[in-house]
């Protein structure tokens, strides 16, 4: 019973800190719904929690309860000092009445929606928590780091710092073994079976922000459907293959850059300076989570400044600050980590970038073929993973392809598509056997970009009026 | 007889069918053979079999919610019907293809919940009551590195915390060992394929190693059945 209290102490911990800190950035909360407040408070509290804890660690101050309770009471003073509304009036804007006025105005197509939804999610929860942690890389990798990090109180440990120490990968990313590590600390011991609570949440928050930032677009029942189609997404909820119940960083990485993707496509629509606050600071914790968020920053970034050349409107001081914002917020956050990384062991062979040059590049096409043939199998033939994912948005883009490629629309195309690329360049230069590495892995590396792809299949959807919902009390009105 | 009336008798029908057939599969002869055929080698892989056992429950539970979804389309039929008559009217193709698609992927993403519902339970069933040992034996089992755990069960016994310990194996099975081992010390020497004897006493000694953990056989591959069983030895260093 205690385990319970002290893991759900954590979590009202993480919720407390990130409301806070959306709240000052926000400044209204009376903007944002329910959802949205929730999905990003999570992102923020744990985000914020864990590259805090590294910083503490970076400058040698170790990591035990009482640091912990430091840098969250650091974490709530910081909004409340720098607020300057009175703070309990502006919380209750939070719309909680607006959840309760949703339930009684779903139509049956709605109610079916939302219960396929809620199955889904009470189904990643149950499961979550019914076992160890048990698939590979979220014992050998995510959870002996976060061992390492409970156990030493620092990250300056022999067990990532010593080349001997067995350990498949030293110099990857830490705000999963950090998250993970906090609920240690916060039990007091280790324990792998409710270290798993982390996941659904990240699952549950994807699905809530991925609700929420379609209705700032879309109407209800639209966004239902496509909340339902992302939250039925097999590759989210298989264990095989980096699902939510695997333990691994890969829909935490999903979250993180579904929610920085989307902010900077919610400022192209707005230009307020929250939204690019909100998504630099998702990207630091992109980065932090796997070494793919740095290449999903890289490209946002590019992708950005392409469609805003060919943008008229914000201004260019807008656009010269924008860009800054999401240029250096990430770069700079980071900074402890990057300096620590080139203290750590890397194997050669996993160096990627140490790999890239045209030499390798130029052996790595006759790869080519099939690699394209393994991404042509993985999106549109493995229906396990993916169900009709694949053949619904490679139609839908097909239908709308004038559409697709203009404007704001390019925000979310770009970045899938030269991730895409950057995918398939990786397997062109790997040192390894292409079968060994591209078979399990595709799933986990595709997994990254789906929120943004099912947003995307939404909006096609919307721009197509391929179904058309009433507004309001609605009935499922067909195509 | 109406269309939707026979689309309601199908379902029903459906239904029933999944039912029966889920009560009357008979898995243990059949799943060794599928999962033969499911393996890239022919080989009887451990998950996968474990999986097909199952597939009678999910018939089954597929079954019980085709049932209730006729049986509210018949108390509904009406308003179907309605929806069903202005959905032909303004309908163009790429429009049915789209929903078409959509209706496929929630159909499959209701079968993928099945599944995952059956094997959650399952999986909650077995797990349920285990000592956290037992859980991680399990765990270790459903890896595919069923033999291994005995290497982890005997170290932990035989090795205390603090040691520093030299893991001789050539199989990724050391990461997972190292986890369940840690906090004790696990090192390998730098030289793949290097057995005890050829390590430097010197090397030992800087790293103030006083075990010698050695892995042989079986689970190099994981998942495989037929893997011999692992074949250890646990060494306390003198010197």
């Amino acid at each position: 019973m205690m385990d319970v209290l002290r893991v759900l102490l954590f979590i009202v911990s993480l919720y407390v800190v990130g409301i806070l800190v959306f709240r000052l950035i926000m400044r209204d909360l009376s903007h944002s719904s329910i959802f949205e407040t929730l999905a990003v408070s999570f992102g923020l509290g744990i985000g914020l929690l864990t590259t805090g804890a590294f910083v503490l660690n970076y400058f040698r101050f170790p990591i035990a309860l009482s640091t912990v309770f430091l840098l969250i009471l650091f974490l709530i003073c910081v909004p409340v000092i720098f607020t300057k509304k009175n703070y309990l009036s502006s919380l209750r804007k939070i719309r909680i009445k607006g959840l309760f006025s949703i339930i009684n105005d779903l139509s049956f197509f709605d109610k079916i929606l939302v219960l396929l939804i809620l199955l889904f999610i009470g189904f990643v929860f149950l499961s979550s928590i019914s076992q160890p942690l048990n698939t590979f890389d979220s014992r050998a990798h995510w959870g002996l780091t976060a061992k390492i990090l409970y156990h030493n109180k620092t990250v300056y440990s022999d067990g990532l710092f010593d080349v001997d120490r067995v350990h498949p990968h030293k110099d990857y990313p830490l705000l999963i073994p950090y998250s993970e590590s906090l609920v240690y600390t916060f039990m007091g011991k280790v324990d792998d079976q409710w270290v798993r609570i982390i996941f659904p949440f990240f699952y549950l928050s994807l699905l809530l922000y991925i609700y929420s930032i379609q209705r700032r677009f879309f109407s209800r029942s639209h966004s239902l459907v496509f909340t339902a189609v992302l939250a039925g997404l097999p590759s989210l909820t298989i264990v095989s293959g980096g699902g939510v119940l695997s333990g691994y960083a890969d829909v935490p990485l999903s979250f993180f850059a579904a929610v920085s993707f989307l902010y900077c496509y919610t400022w192209l629509h707005s230009y307020e300076k929250k939204y690019i606050v909100l998504a630099s600071l998702f990207f630091i914790f992109t980065i932090f989570t796997k070494n793919e968020g740095s290449v999903l920053f890289i490209i946002m970034v590019f992708s950005m400044f392409l469609v805003l050349l060919s943008l008229r409107h914000p201004t260019v001081q807008q656009k010269s600050i924008a860009m800054a914002m999401l240029f250096f917020i990430p770069l700079v956050g980071n900074l402890p980590w990057f300096i620590m990384r080139t203290h750590l062991p890397v194997y050669s062979e996993y160096n990627y970038t140490g790999l890239l040059n045209f030499r390798s590049v130029a052996e790595g096409i006759s790869r080519l073929p099939m690699i394209l043939i393994y991404f042509f199998k993985e999106f549109f033939l493995s229906i396990h993973r993916w169900s009709f994912f694949g053949l619904l948005i490679t139609f839908s883009g097909i239908i709308a392809i004038k559409k697709l490629f203009r404007n704001h629309n390019l925000v979310l195309i770009m970045p899938l598509l030269s991730y895409c690329a950057v995918l398939v360049l990786i397997y062109m230069i790997t040192p390894f056997q292409l079968n060994d590495v591209i078979s399990g892995a595709l799933i986990r590396l595709l997994t990254h970009i789906a929120p943004i792809g099912v947003f995307l299949l939404s909006k096609l959807f919307y721009d197509q009026k391929f179904i058309e919902f009433k507004i309001g009390r609605t009935s499922f009105r067909g195509l | 007889m109406k269309k939707i009336h026979i689309f309601i008798s199908l379902l029903f029908l459906g239904g029933i069918l999944g039912i029966v057939l889920g009560c009357l599969a008979d898995v243990s002869r059949t799943a060794p053979v599928a999962a033969k055929l499911l393996s890239h080698d022919g080989v009887l892989i451990g998950k996968t079999l474990y999986k097909l056992k199952l597939i009678p429950w999910m018939l089954i539970l597929c079954g019980l919610e085709m049932l209730i979804v006729s049986v509210l389309l018949f108390l509904k039929r009406n308003g179907v019907r309605r929806w069903a008559t202005s959905f032909r009217l303004k309908t163009s193709m790429p429009k049915m293809v789209a929903f078409g698609l959509l209706t496929c992927y929630f159909l499959f993403s209701i079968v993928v919940l099945n599944f995952l519902i059956v094997t959650g339970g399952a999986d909650f069933f077995r797990y349920k009551g285990l000592s956290y040992m037992e859980k991680i034996e399990k765990g270790f089992i459903d890896s595919g590195y069923r033999d291994s755990f005995k290497v982890v069960k005997a170290s932990l016994g035989q090795i205390p915390e603090d040691a520093g310990i030299l893991l001789i194996c050539e199989s990724d099975v050391k990461y997972i060992i190292n986890y369940y081992l840690y906090p004790r010390k696990i090192y390998e020497y730098p030289t793949e394929n290097v057995g005890l004897t050829e390590v430097p006493t010197a090397w030992l000694q800087d790293k103030k190693i006083r075990y010698v953990v050695e892995v042989k056989g079986g689970d190099i591959q994981p998942n495989r059945m037929d893997s011999d069983s692992t074949r250890f030895i646990i060494k306390r260093l003198s010197y």
